[in-house]
């Protein structure tokens, strides 16, 4: 990004000296333009030194593969909206579930009879182990839909 | 602006490689301020990686109002502001004149002759500032490398901190101005 004058007018009042402001902004274009060390006064030149020591990077040194890194992070994690949309998933089928088992235990009773009726003699026991069944089959389906959203997960923020 | 405007449709239509050159290009000043702030490796590191990956998922929302570069300087300086937030380490500390509106001025102690090739080869002197600049409150040390390393101008770096443009000049100036101070209090000693 370009600088110039117009970034930084001498700017009025809040404590601060236009001279020395303006003997700043010297060093600083001095230092970026490469000019000789003779130009400029004795307090531009100091402030030449500091200018020169800011802009050396800091001493943290970045992985040479971060770029990489972060690239299969991001691969791995799914976008803010697939993030939306898979919790709203969780939510509608946990008001689903809610609303369903309210559901039966309003209007169970009254079902019941109906179903045991089509069903042949000695049915209870069969109807027991379906429920029981289907149970499992549910409870295993429940925690492995629970388990992919965990693992979809891990974006900070 | 049109290479931007490339760059962001490579990754909102999710091309390969196109997210990956987005952070090469802009990984140095993501860097350089989050370091500037935290000045720890290892949170640089993480909070970096988070600042790209909160680029990732709310790229589609860059309106291309301002140069991406300026929006991906947001978001590094967000993380980085809200990490020293969360550990209660102040980013600002009050300047002495900031209320009574002293002017602020070290010329009183200006002397002639000052050797710059002298003092930039003096491995101590620049040493003494490094460590002077590292002292800075993170906030200042991180204006003077936006300003300085990264050549972000004011009003850009305004629209990255959201600090008024103002505010930022005093700080760049004060800032410098005590690290005059304190190079001329070395070279006193030398002399």
């Amino acid at each position: 990004m370009n600088h110039d004058d117009r970034d930084s007018p001498t700017p009025k009042g809040a404590g601060i000296d236009p001279r020395e402001w303006e003997a700043q902004e010297r060093a600083l274009r001095a230092e970026r333009l490469k000019l000789d060390a003779g130009h400029g006064d004795a307090r531009t030149a100091q402030y030449r030194v500091i200018a020169r020591a800011l802009r050396q990077p800091p001493v943290s040194p970045m992985p040479d593969d971060f770029a990489a890194q972060v690239a299969a992070r991001v691969a791995g994690a799914p976008r803010l909206d697939e993030r939306v949309e898979a919790w709203l998933q969780r939510l509608l089928s946990g008001l689903l579930a809610v609303v369903a088992a309210g559901a039966l235990a309003m209007y169970g009773p009254q079902w019941m009879p109906a179903f045991t009726g089509l069903l042949p003699d000695g049915a209870g026991a069969v109807t027991g182990w379906a429920g029981a069944v289907a149970l499992c089959a549910a409870m295993t389906w429940g925690l492995q839909h629970l388990r992919r959203d965990d693992g979809a997960g891990g974006v900070p923020g | 602006m049109s290479e931007d405007r490339a760059l962001v449709e490579d990754v909102l239509a999710g091309r390969a490689g196109a997210f990956e050159r987005l952070v090469r290009q802009y990984q140095g000043l993501c860097w350089h301020i989050i370091d500037r702030m935290v000045r720890h490796p290892d949170d640089t590191r993480e909070l970096c990686q988070e600042a790209f990956l909160r680029v990732h998922q709310c790229l589609h929302q860059y309106r291309f109002e301002s140069a991406l570069k300026s929006w991906i300087g947001q978001v590094a300086y967000s993380v980085a502001k809200r990490h020293l937030e969360r550990k209660r380490i102040p980013i600002v500390e009050p300047v002495a004149g900031d209320d009574d509106g002293e002017v602020f001025s070290p010329m009183d102690t200006v002397s002639d002759g000052f050797d710059l090739e002298a003092a930039t080869a003096d491995d101590e002197m620049a040493a003494l500032l490094h460590a002077q600049i590292e002292a800075l409150p993170p906030l200042q040390r991180t204006l003077l490398t936006l300003y300085h390393l990264e050549e972000v101008p004011i009003v850009e770096i305004a629209r990255m901190t959201g600090i008024a443009e103002g505010t930022i000049k005093s700080h760049l100036f004060r800032s410098r101005a005590l690290l005059r101070e304190r190079l001329q209090a070395r070279m006193g000693a030398h002399a």
